[in-house]
C-alpha cells in the first residue's frame, strides 16, 4: 500500500507533533504582557542531567539547562 | 454539555499552576479547527479535531470566554463532553498585541 494520505505540514517539516506544539506555545508565551511573560517563560525553564548508558553502565553526564527560545 | 479543559503547562486567569484540569458545563464552545472554526454544542457527534492556533471560545450563558489556544486537540464524546487539550491557552487579555504585529513582521522578513 501506497504512503498515507497528505502528510501534516510539520511532519514534512521533519518534526513531531509535539515538537510543533512546544514551538508554537513558545511563540505565544513570548507574545504575552509583563507579568504572565516572565511567568510563563521562567515556569518553562528546565535543569537537568542526562547520561548515555553502554553495557549496562551510564557514562559521564552532562548538565543541560534549556530556556524556552525560539 | 460538560466542557473538560486540561491544559498541561499552564491554564487560565483563575489560577496559574500545572496540569490544571477544569471542569465546566457550558453552552457552546467554538473551537479552532484545522477545517475552520467549529462550534461544539451538546449532542455534538462524537469527534477528534486538531486545532491550529486560533481563538477558543466559551459560551456561557450570555457569557463569552475567549482564549488564544497555541495547538492542540479537542475530543468530543458521544455524551457531550468535549475535552480541550492544549500546551498553552491564554485569555485573549493577556496578549501584547504590539509584541505579536512586530514578531509577525520579523518572521515574515526572514521567511523572505
Amino acid at each position: 500500500m501506497a504512503s498515507n494520505a497528505a502528510v501534516p505540514f510539520w511532519r514534512a517539516a521533519g518534526m513531531a507533533y509535539i515538537t510543533y506544539s512546544n514551538i508554537c506555545a513558545n511563540l505565544v508565551r513570548n507574545c504575552l504582557k509583563e507579568p504572565y511573560k516572565t511567568e510563563a517563560l521562567s515556569r518553562e525553564k528546565v535543569h537537568f542531567s542526562i547520561s548515555k548508558w553502554t553495557d549496562g553502565k551510564p557514562e559521564k553526564p552532562t548538565i543541560r539547562s534549556d530556556s524556552p527560545e525560539e | 454539555m460538560f466542557l473538560f479543559l486540561q491544559s498541561p503547562l499552564t491554564r487560565s486567569h483563575r489560577t496559574v499552576r500545572r496540569g490544571i484540569v477544569r471542569r465546566y458545563e457550558v453552552d457552546m464552545v467554538i473551537v479552532p479547527a484545522t477545517t475552520g472554526q467549529m462550534g461544539v454544542l451538546p449532542g455534538h457527534v462524537a469527534t477528534i479535531a486538531e486545532f491550529k492556533p486560533g481563538v477558543l471560545s466559551v459560551h456561557e450563558g450570555s457569557e463569552t470566554t475567549k482564549y488564544f489556544v497555541s495547538s492542540g486537540f479537542v475530543f468530543i464524546h458521544a455524551n457531550s463532553f468535549a475535552d480541550i487539550i492544549t500546551v498553552k491557552a491564554v485569555p485573549l487579555d493577556r496578549i501584547n498585541a504590539n509584541l505579536v504585529q512586530k514578531r509577525l513582521v520579523d518572521f515574515t522578513q526572514k521567511l523572505s
